[in-house]
């Protein structure tokens, strides 16, 4: 597998988890690694990269849930704490805000990160446009949609997320996956993904450095791994 | 600027720029008399997230449910003032799908100091695993009481020029106990779901603070995000 973060940048990070381990700081980090394998097991395609790309959706729902504050701006935009769904269309209420239905099991089917079978509208998601990423993107631009026809994929549903702690770096970490057959006759060529959440709501989009070709028959893993660092 | 605050500015712009969210939090006290006089008054940073705050995070942001029995590092679970493990297949939050500026999530309703802004008079420093003020000033009128007014309205403003979105939550509390009181640690706390208030931030005062009786106590908890645009 190839990591492609550059030393630069790894170090950038270092620092950054440091310091917010040391003046009691929530760092959160995310990842997102991308395997292609055909049917014969050969992996074609495998890398790791950063997730750069937390959107405007992703940071409101901090402030609302960290800062005790309602979600209730009926527009959408610097200084106003809403939520954009994935249709455009502006999500507020007098209420502290969820981008998850309230109070079912997040890691069940169809729920949280995790689209069910046939769902190309949330959970790991990807599409085919080379649109750079932006702060205020709400939506895959070219989503790929499902079914087996020319530039399709089929979505598997998402698999119930991993949870791990790693005890020396005391960093808690959900990695949450997803399967994309190419079961169309020609390559399918990934150059975006997103993670979407139950509400139609999308955390993050990240345009990738290079679009990855998915061969017919072949099968896209994505894993999206979220991270925090604790300071005990 | 001292050095622990160049680091927290530094912290705040390399997050900007590396696209990390970077939450921070302001404690600010003042005490006065009914003549008008302040007495005290000094902001400083809060750096007492607690684990429960911390689980809240994850648990949103990493879209998992809060269901380990037991809690700890490595765990999503909350702890309540009472010691009690508390967990659920389902998310974390502050506060149920409700209104969390009037009366809800750090909003405590009047004479109640079980939930929103809360005051102790312990001198325990503080620790990543506290889960209650150590030694909580009740509400009323008697020795080493006070009385807590309900929580202001939160004031939420954004200022362009850092791109940062801060949300200040006040309350006020009035010494009627014919003495002084003395606050040694404030906490933070949220209704939570099912209006179980459990703690996300404890600071301990470098320094006590004495309200003198008919003195009042307010406190400002500031939270603030800075957005990369």
């Amino acid at each position: 597998m190839d990591y492609i973060e550059s030393k630069s940048t790894e170090r950038k990070f270092k620092e950054l988890r440091e310091l917010g381990q040391k003046l009691g700081i929530p760092i959160f980090e995310s990842f997102i690694e991308f395997e292609v394998t055909m049917p014969n097991g050969e992996v074609v395609h495998h890398h790791k990269q950063r997730s750069h790309s937390w959107v405007r959706n992703a940071y409101n729902l901090m402030m609302s849930q960290l800062g005790g504050i309602n979600g209730s701006d009926v527009t959408f935009g610097a200084g106003l704490i809403s939520i954009k769904t994935t249709n455009g269309t502006i999500g507020h209420s007098i209420s502290i805000l969820f981008l998850e239905g309230w109070g079912g099991d997040v890691e069940n089917s169809d729920s949280g990160y995790r689209g069910a079978a046939g769902i190309a509208t949330k959970g790991i998601i990807v599409g085919s446009s080379a649109q750079v990423e932006s702060f205020e993107d709400y939506n895959l631009i070219t989503p790929i949609t499902n079914g087996s026809g020319a530039g399709q994929l089929h979505y598997q549903e998402g698999v119930v997320p991993a949870k791990s702690y790693d005890i020396p770096s005391k960093t808690y970490s959900v990695a949450h996956v997803r399967y994309m057959n190419n079961n169309s006759a020609g390559n399918v060529l990934v150059n975006e993904i997103a993670l979407v959440a139950d509400l139609q709501s999308a955390v993050s989009r990240d345009h990738l450095g290079a679009t990855i070709t998915i061969p017919a028959t072949g099968q896209l893993k994505v894993t999206y791994t979220i991270s925090l660092v604790f300071p005990a | 600027m001292n050095t622990e605050e160049k680091e927290y500015q530094k912290l705040s712009k390399m997050g900007r720029s590396l696209g990390v969210i970077i939450p921070e939090c302001f404690l600010e006290i003042e005490v006065k008399l009914p003549s008008g006089k302040v007495l005290s008054h000094y902001k400083q940073r809060s750096h007492s997230w607690v684990r429960n705050a911390y689980n809240v995070m994850i648990s949103q942001l990493g879209a998992i449910d809060y269901s380990d029995a037991t809690f700890g590092a490595g765990l999503i679970s909350r702890k309540m003032p009472n010691a009690s493990i508390n967990h659920s297949t389902t998310q974390l939050s502050i506060e149920q799908p409700i209104d969390v500026e009037a009366g809800g999530g750090y909003c405590g309703v009047s004479g109640d100091p079980t939930y929103g802004i809360s005051v102790g008079s312990s001198v325990q420093a503080e620790s990543f695993e506290d889960y209650k003020l150590i030694t909580p000033i009740t509400n009323g009128v008697g020795a080493g009481q006070l009385s807590y007014n309900a929580g202001e309205t939160p004031v939420k403003s954004y200022d362009v020029p850092s791109k940062t979105y801060s949300a200040a939550h006040a309350r006020y509390m009035n010494n009627n106990s014919g003495g002084n009181v003395l606050v040694s640690e404030v906490a933070l706390i949220g209704r939570g779901s099912g209006y179980s208030p459990f703690l996300t931030s404890r600071d301990h005062l470098a320094a006590t603070v004495t309200i003198p009786s008919t003195g009042q106590l307010k406190v400002t908890y500031t939270i603030s995000l800075v957005y990369p645009a």
